[in-house]
């Protein structure tokens, strides 16, 4: 087991009160698995992605239980922190275009990353690394005298991606990696990351909205709903048997190019208010099989087949 | 909106006046500046007269052996007008160092760290703010009485609030880029993260504003030595010579106010019409507003 969670809880800290963005969270990843994490906006996967790494605003406040490679990562001091970001998580940002210094060039990017965490590193040294590990995203070496503004968007996230693998971590966070590229550039990226996953054996976190491309790369994947996850299942059976009405819900609600059913379909109401969410179920506002105890009381996770779920309906299942 | 400087204002409105010529704007300002700099930096070689010195008979109007005539002490103006452009410089530059060097670290600590000590320097420095600029420098100067460098540091005391609140506020938004993020997420210390990400990214912000700074204080040099708190008396100094040559104006020597009014106007303009070009140049929105 590469990283595991249990029953994390980030909040943040605001004048009106705890912000419960991710509550209660457990996750697994062991090695050379990519886990999927899928769920609409402002559910708490960003927070859960930056949460391992601790990149919160220092007021937030974490609790439960964080390990990589088995060692706890929270209350961890800032400085073993800052020597398990980049070198044992990296991360890919959302947004390639900001995400790199404008002032520097991008060897100089590389050289410096490296050196922070190996101080002893020659300039040459990270030069041949550097040259490496752009070549290995598909840039031609010669590139890295070049500042990051004079790269494309999709070449911009290549750079990003290089610049995550040359301190070669074991488990790498990509919080929607492709929202921001066009529909091309996006399948290029995926299928890039892909390969260089297996390539480097690392394992990897897939932040996203987008079931169709999490479907595709994922060996499992969790769906979150208002800081839970609601259901956890392998790709395969999450998506031709969704078990939790959200998931289902979710799932029907991509676009499809059918002729004959060109309705949009989505969820109707919206994602509860974080600072005081449902009693019960988060979701049972919005569920079309809503229960009395649904209200009131929080679900168990139950397992269905081999899908984690967290949800009423289930309940009885095993009673 | 940070409070205007005079000079700044000065050259939007030459700016104004020749309508899209930046670059004649800047190459004109260049020229002065780089004039009076080989003024201040070859007075000696370039003075005529030794500018302390007795040379020839009280208030000479101008003539062939002395240009810009002579000053109630037989003094050569034109020499002491030379040897001025030294004092104002020096002055000018140790002020605009100071200020700088005071106010851009202040306005990088205090934009990063954030909380109360943030609040507490912007209190401080809006307080200093708040002050009209000569006055503070009077109260500050009359404080710590005559000197190159205590005019230096008076003038500096006005000036830091502007470095700080540019900086401060330029850092309070360039730390939530992504790639300052980034820079965390791949293990950057802060100390790093503030030097190497931050700093190279405000620092174009305080260019245009140590130009125009320069310029101002020249201006409240001269202010404070036409007060008589600036540098001991026998040393040339525009500002003095201006106050010590309007008391001869109803004697008909005008010379004596003239020509170091001459001197202030002109490396003012100078600075002006560089920085406001520069600005242009540097910060391309501003042609688009016309």
């Amino acid at each position: 087991m590469i990283f595991e969670a249990k029953d994390l809880k980030i909040y943040y800290k605001t004048k009106r009160g705890f912000v419960k963005a991710v509550d209660n969270i457990n996750l697994t990843v062991e090695k050379g698995q990519t886990v999927g994490l899928v769920g609409e906006s402002g559910c708490g996967k960003s927070t859960f992605g930056q949460g391992i790494l601790r990149i919160l605003p220092p007021s937030t406040f974490y609790g439960g239980s964080m390990k990589i490679e088995n060692q706890e990562i929270l209350g961890l001091p800032e400085n073993s922190m800052r020597k398990i970001r980049g070198k044992k998580i990296g991360m890919i940002f959302q947004d390639p275009m900001t995400s790199l210094n404008p002032v520097m060039k991008i060897e100089k990017l590389f050289f410096e990353t490296l050196k922070t965490h190996e101080p002893e590193i020659t300039e040459e040294e990270a030069r041949d690394r550097t040259a490496k590990v752009l070549e290995k995203v598909g840039i031609e070496p010669e590139r890295m005298r070049e500042y990051s503004f004079q790269f494309s968007g999709g070449m911009r996230q290549r750079v990003m991606i290089a610049l995550t693998l040359v301190l070669n971590p074991i488990l790498v966070i990509a919080d929607e990696p492709t929202t921001s590229l066009d529909v091309i550039v996006q399948a290029q990226i995926m299928s890039l990351l892909n390969e260089l996953r297996k390539e480097y054996d690392m394992s990897m976190i897939l932040i996203t909205h987008d079931l169709g491309v999490v479907a595709e790369m994922a060996d499992k994947i969790c769906v979150m709903y208002a800081g839970h996850i609601v259901e956890e299942a392998l790709s395969e059976d999450l998506y031709y048997n969704p078990k939790h009405p959200y998931t289902k819900l979710l799932i029907k609600s991509i676009p499809n190019t059918n002729i004959n059913d060109l309705d949009l379909k989505y969820i109707p109401g919206s994602p509860p208010d974080l600072l005081k969410p449902p009693i019960g179920c988060r979701f049972a506002p919005r569920c079309p099989y809503k229960k009395e105890i649904c209200e009131t009381n929080e679900p168990p996770v139950v397992k269905v087949d081999n899908t984690n779920v967290k949800c009423w309906l289930y309940s009885g299942v095993e009673q | 909106m940070r409070k205007k400087f005079i000079s700044e204002r000065l050259g939007e409105l030459i700016s104004d006046l020749f309508g899209t010529g930046t670059g004649w704007l800047t190459f004109i300002g260049a020229m002065i500046l780089i004039f009076y700099i080989i003024l201040a930096i070859f007075s000696p070689q370039i003075a005529p007269y030794d500018p302390t010195e007795r040379v020839g008979r009280s208030l000479t109007a101008p003539n062939e052996e002395f240009i810009f005539g002579t000053d109630n002490l037989g003094r050569d103006v034109l020499s002491r007008v030379i040897y001025g452009a030294r004092i104002a410089l020096l002055i000018a530059f140790i002020a605009v160092a100071i200020a700088a060097g005071v106010g851009v670290p202040l306005g990088l600590i205090s934009g990063f760290v954030g909380g109360p000590l943030d609040r507490i320097l912007t209190l401080v420095m809006d307080a200093i703010y708040s002050f009209p600029g000569l006055i503070l420098a009077i109260a500050i100067a009359a404080v710590l009485g005559p000197g190159v460098i205590n005019i230096a540091v008076s003038i500096a005391v006005v000036y830091t609030p502007t470095y700080f609140r540019v900086i401060r506020n330029q850092v309070a938004s360039v730390k939530n880029e992504l790639y300052v993020e980034a820079a965390k997420a791949l293990g950057a210390k802060n100390s790093e993260i503030l030097m190497k990400y931050i700093f190279p990214n405000v620092l174009p912000s305080i260019v245009v504003v140590l130009s125009m700074n320069l310029a101002d204080a020249i201006m409240i040099e001269a202010g404070l030595s036409f007060l008589g708190l600036g540098i001991a008396p026998p040393t040339p100094d525009w500002g003095f010579d201006l106050s010590n040559g309007q008391r001869f104006v109803l004697s008909k020597a005008w010379w004596g106010l003239l020509f170091p009014g001459i001197a202030i106007i002109t490396v003012v303009l100078g600075f002006s019409m560089f920085s406001e070009g520069l600005n242009e140049l540097i910060n391309p929105t501003i042609r688009e507003r016309r």
